[in-house]
């Protein structure tokens, strides 16, 4: 079976330079993004879905025999001299999506230190997985509720639709995050078993 | 001497090292062994050895077990 990883020197190396950029990147497009929007008074962009769904009017699409079609209530805005905010408020889930990001990044890359170094069944190893799956699992829940708000905030900001805003709380994320507080747990199991060699050479 | 009883066996491995003038983390990367272990060697802190791991260490400073380790009188 191909192995993507011997984690050698190299491995170590790229899988940390990519880890850094990864959280650096993540901060710098979340934030940098807007703020040389409003530096340059850009006006405001956004997608809000909204919990609207009306069947498409016959003179924009007629439907055929046994097909059925809906707008899906999707509003894009462009809002040209937004209030700061506006600005803040659209850029907030970004802006906690790229926290959560770039934490669980600089956590993997502090354990991959750990694991370079000969220690991969550490304690904080397993503590920081755990970290890293209450992270997802908040961000899961956190994200998409600030996102309603935000997107409520726009829809008034910019139409007189009566409207609300929906909310998509993602499975896979907490999934993703089950599977890792597993796989924290698997590696518990490993700092007991460590323990249990410990001083073997 | 029980074998829950606090060993007295002491290994040389620093001199060993000092001797052939080879430097812990090559010596490690040579026999395949963690440098963390190897400290853990060097530093009295180990408590067992496989015998592949002494095996790779007598041949890597051409020395018999004898010459690094040694059993410390038991104090009176």
């Amino acid at each position: 079976m191909l192995r993507l990883f011997s984690w050698d020197r190299s491995d170590y190396l790229i899988t940390r330079a990519v880890l850094l950029l990864v959280g650096v990147g993540a901060l710098v497009g979340a934030i940098g993004g807007p703020l040389l929007s409003w530096a340059t008074g850009s006006r405001l962009e956004a997608q809000v879905a909204t919990d609207h769904s009306d069947p498409l009017p016959q003179s924009l699409a007629a439907a055929k025999a046994g097909a059925d079609l809906h707008w899906d209530g999707v509003l894009d805005l462009r809002i040209d001299d937004p209030s700061l905010g506006l600005r803040i408020g659209t850029a907030l889930p970004g802006a906690l999506l790229a926290l959560i990001v770039a934490t669980c990044a600089w956590i993997l890359f502090r354990w991959v230190g750990s694991v370079s170094q000969g220690r991969p069944f550490a304690p904080a190893g397993v503590r920081s997985l755990r970290l890293i799956g209450w992270l997802i699992a908040v961000g899961a829940v956190l994200i998409p509720m600030v996102e309603l708000f935000t997107n409520s905030a726009l829809i008034m900001a910019s139409t007189t639709l009566k409207v609300a805003p929906s909310a998509t709380f993602e499975f896979g994320w907490f999934l993703a995050a089950a599977l890792v507080l597993v796989v924290a747990e698997s590696i518990q199991v490993g700092v007991r078993l460590s323990k249990d060699v410990e001083g073997l050479v | 001497m029980p074998v829950d009883e606090p060993h007295r066996v002491v290994c040389r491995l620093d001199e060993l090292i000092a001797e052939r003038g080879v430097t812990v983390t090559a010596l490690a990367e040579r026999i395949g062994v963690s440098n963390v272990n190897l400290s853990v060697l060097k530093n009295q802190r180990a408590k067992a050895i496989r015998f592949s791991t002494l095996t790779a260490l007598c041949d890597a400073l051409d020395c018999q077990p004898g010459d690094l380790f040694a059993v410390l009188p038991p104090e009176s």
